[in-house]
């Protein structure tokens, strides 16, 4: 009975992801294309449609949690969610980082961890070599000490406990009311998401050219309902019989808890399940979610497109893409999320956590593309006078600063 | 077939460095000169429409053939 209740989420998380990949594969849904638009042309409708599908769940999220029925209090615990987003102690430096490493690695890698997964269904073998680095490296950080030996053990001691202050959380409105005395948490868990998430719709609709990107809008509306859908599944009614459940049982399967779409932890448990050999115990919902956005992607292809298979061209393109993708695995599992995990997922939790990783992502991943091509562009001048170029573009140096030309 | 100046091989090649190093082509150009581009990322295809919209480049020909993408852009 217990099993068949686990099943039972196993097929939905199957059934979001396999949506969430053939809409991605249709729409070119790519959180790295909408800041490679961004950074090198000036376009921000993949921007907008992106934002627009995080304003659609933070502002759902908000609600539900205000009338009460989804219980977003058992993000606070890693025993009541994966990952626990509203953990009360922010260790800040880790998103910081974290975020950092994750965004240069997308730009290195092709895109992020659903569109490598999406690639990978449409033929592209070069994404299965991220996906491997990816995997590995997560489940480095996951199952041995090396995320604390390398990054926690220095971070940690220089984080903020708000637990410590009466916070029952890191999102902003458990922060906001310890920092001011208000009472009233509730409200506040309304009001925040409800500013934040009408300010992002404002942003995203008040633009004229992108109210005519319809696929772009209905995606983001979509991808967005997804990641609600999966919040309402496992913070929900059944979700929290689900809990109890697992409690109960006497070998309970992984990663369970409050979570909805995410990819990077997810490619550690994969790491594990086939390690395990492939044991419905380690068939965790996050391992489905790559499979479904895989097989999403795939059927699109086949159906729509075809099928074209891909390999490295050259040996710099082979180890970009390694270096990429190892980048991704450290840095998604130390920001707790990548550009959906974090971007979509987390962010709806009002965790300043998810804010810190996604802005960390999005700027590095910005600079590294305007790095490659101050490179290209001048090919004949240092690493180092594209770097400073860069810093001066994004300005955080002065413009008399800056070596190299924008030809 | 449309004629061009030059021409980008960037068969292989996914987002965003195929778009990067058209621009870098691009550059090198005339005004009302055309830059040929060969790539194999299906996802070039709305990155090229996006890139010509918003730079006022001139996206003269769009095509898929030999399980290959062809762009012809010329130079604003």
């Amino acid at each position: 009975m217990e099993l068949e209740l686990y099943s039972q989420y196993l097929i939905w998380f199957f059934c979001i992801a396999l949506v969430f990949g053939a809409l991605a594969n249709k729409a070119n849904f790519c959180t790295m294309g909408a800041v490679a638009d961004w950074a090198n042309f000036g376009d921000l409708n993949r921007m907008r449609s992106w934002v627009l599908a995080i304003a659609l769940t933070v502002i759902g999220v908000g609600v539900l949690e205000y009338l009460g029925i989804i219980d977003m209090s058992l993000t606070t615990s890693v025993d009541t969610s994966t990952p626990p987003y509203r953990f009360s102690n922010f260790v800040w430096l880790r998103h910081l980082l974290g975020g950092t490493m994750f965004g240069i690695g997308m730009s290195l890698a092709s895109g992020c961890g659903n569109k490598t997964l999406v690639r990978l269904g449409e033929g592209n073998m070069k994404s299965l070599v991220v996906l491997l680095m990816i995997s590995s490296s997560a489940a480095l950080m996951f199952f041995t000490s090396f995320d604390y030996d390398l990054f926690l053990q220095w971070m940690n001691p220089l984080s903020i406990d708000f637990g410590e202050m009466g916070a029952s959380g890191q999102d902003i409105a458990s922060v906001v009311a310890v920092m001011t005395g208000l009472e009233d948490t509730d409200l506040l868990r309304l009001m925040v998401p409800l500013t934040v998430g009408g300010v992002q719709l404002v942003w995203v609709f008040m633009s004229p050219e992108f109210r005519k990107e319809k696929l772009l809008i209905i995606t983001g509306i979509i991808i967005g309902g997804l990641a609600l859908l999966g919040w309402y599944l496992t913070a929900g009614p059944e979700g929290q019989v689900l809990i109890e459940e697992i409690d109960f049982m006497d070998e309970p399967p992984y990663a369970t808890g409050a979570q909805s779409v995410t990819f990077i932890g997810p490619t550690a448990h994969l790491a594990q399940y086939v390690y395990r050999g492939f044991e419905f115990t380690y068939l965790s919902m996050g391992v489905v979610l790559l499979a479904g956005v895989i097989t999403g992607s795939f059927l699109y292809t086949l159906i729509f497109r075809r099928v074209r298979l891909e390999w490295f061209v050259a040996w710099d393109d082979f180890f970009r893409h390694i270096i990429g993708g190892i980048l991704m695995g450290i840095g998604g599992v130390l920001a707790l999320g990548c550009t959906i995990g974090q971007g979509i997922t987390g962010f709806s939790t009002m965790a300043l956590g998810s804010f810190v990783s996604i802005a960390a992502i999005v700027v590095s991943s910005m600079m590294t593309m305007k790095y490659q091509y101050y490179r290209m562009l001048h090919d004949e001048r240092s690493s180092l006078d594209a770097f400073i170029t860069v810093l001066a573009d994004m300005h955080f140096l002065p413009n008399k600063l800056r070596r190299l030309e924008d030809l | 077939m449309t004629e061009f100046n030059q021409k980008l091989d960037a068969s292989g090649l996914n987002c965003p460095l195929p778009i990067l190093k058209a621009r870098k082509q691009l550059n090198s150009l005339e005004t009302g000169e055309v830059l040929y581009v060969v790539a194999t990322d299906s996802g070039s295809v709305k990155d090229f429409d996006a890139f010509c919209k918003q730079t006022g480049h001139n996206l003269l020909d769009s095509s898929e053939a030999d399980g290959k993408y062809h762009y012809y852009i010329k130079k604003a």
